[in-house]
Formats: C-alpha cells, structure tokens, sequence
C-alpha cells in the first residue's frame, strides 16, 4: 500500500527509507512508553494545527476520546507525572523551545532515564519536524486507525 | 537560559557533545546518523545550498552550537 506520505514524496525513495527508519526507532526501542510518544505527537500535531497528522491515531496506544480532547485543548492534568513532564516539554517545541529548561529536562530525565530522555528529545523534534513537512507539502489528510506496530514504522503513514 | 549540559557524555572523562549525549540511545544515534549521511548525500540539491539552508535555519532558531 502507499501512504499518502510516501505519495507526496516519490522522487526520494531512500530519504523517505532512512526517515521511516530513523522514526520507527522512538516507538520501537521501549525507553519511552507509546502512550505518552502518543499524546506528545498529537500535542505537537495540535499546536501546528496539521490536520492530517492529528487524523492518525495509534489503536496501541488506545487515547480516550476524552484524552484527546485534553491534548487537543493542552489541558494535562488528568495525566501522570512522567506523561505531565513529556508533555511540559512538547508544548515548547514548536515555537518556545529556548523556553525549555534546565527544570523541565530534569523532570524528564527523572522518569525516563538518560536513554529515554534521549529518545523522547529526539522524538519531539521529529513530530515537530513532520508535521511541519506535512503542512508544507500540502500532505492530505487521511484519517487512519493503525493497528500496525508500530504505526507502520512509526506515524509516517 | 542555561549553557550547561543537560545530560552526560556516555565517554567517560570527556565533555558531553551532541553526539555523546545522543550515544545514550545508540539506536537513535545510529538512525540519525544514517538519515543525515542522506540528506548531504543523496538528491539533486548541492551541498552549498543546503549549507546555506542549514545555517540560516541556525539563525532563525537562534542556535549558536
């Protein structure tokens, strides 16, 4: 099958190769918990207002309709304080990210460990980064439930 | 804003940089290396335009690393 990602980047077959794999590495190697590699994406989906990333939704990381709405809206007080602390920091990647500080990266760390912590860092900037590549390439949109593991390497259907 | 660090180098004795701070999750590290080798190498885009694109980008997230 061909993603609409892949659809909107034919001519760069082995970019697009490196980038799925380089991708499908945060949601495979289990230093941070789907779950919250899921709200943050979709955090970082609302902030840019990109539909078509918001549209996927990861069925193994099984977000409420209610924890959608509160990542939607930025409301996080309903979730735990490893999930509350990705949060803290996904919110400043896309416009803030000299905001995040020495505080916000010690509570990371304080739950993930330096290997998660590396990995949700690396995470957030490439939904960032994606969502941005989406909007600017006019990526349609295209609702899908994934049930694949993980997110058919990574969100990058 | 701090300068300071905020994770270790996983080279023991040695100032942590980008790369040894990312050497925590090899995996990562790995992958990314192999993505960017992409970017420079491959496609039709010279590398003295995407030097260009890459310091201004630089500029416009003021980063001074």
């Amino acid at each position: 099958m061909t993603t609409p990602f892949e659809t909107a980047m034919p001519l760069r077959g082995e970019l697009l190769s490196k980038y799925a794999q380089f991708y499908a590495t945060f949601w495979r190697n289990g230093h941070v918990p789907r779950r919250t590699l899921e709200l943050c994406r979709r955090r970082i989906a609302a902030i840019h207002d990109c539909a078509c990333e918001w549209s996927i939704e990861d069925a193994a990381a099984a977000l409420s309709t209610a924890d959608a709405d509160h990542v939607r809206h930025g409301r996080f007080a309903a979730f735990d304080e490893a999930e509350r602390a990705a949060l803290a920091v996904a919110e400043k990647i896309p416009f803030q990210h000299h905001d995040i500080d020495d505080e916000d990266v010690e509570r990371v760390r304080a739950g993930l460990g330096e290997a998660g912590t590396v990995t949700l860092m690396t995470a957030l900037a490439f939904f960032d980064a994606t969502a941005r590549l989406r909007i600017v390439m006019n990526a349609p949109d295209h609702p899908a439930k994934l049930t694949d593991i993980p997110l058919r390497d990574g969100a990058l259907y | 804003m701090s300068n300071t660090p905020r994770l270790s180098g996983v080279i023991p004795g040695e100032a942590p940089n980008f790369g040894t701070m990312l050497g925590h999750a090899p995996d990562v590290l790995g992958r990314f290396g192999a993505l960017y080798a992409e970017f420079w190498q491959g496609g039709r885009v010279s590398q003295s335009l995407k030097e260009m694109t890459r310091l201004r980008n630089a500029r416009v997230t003021d980063c001074g690393f």
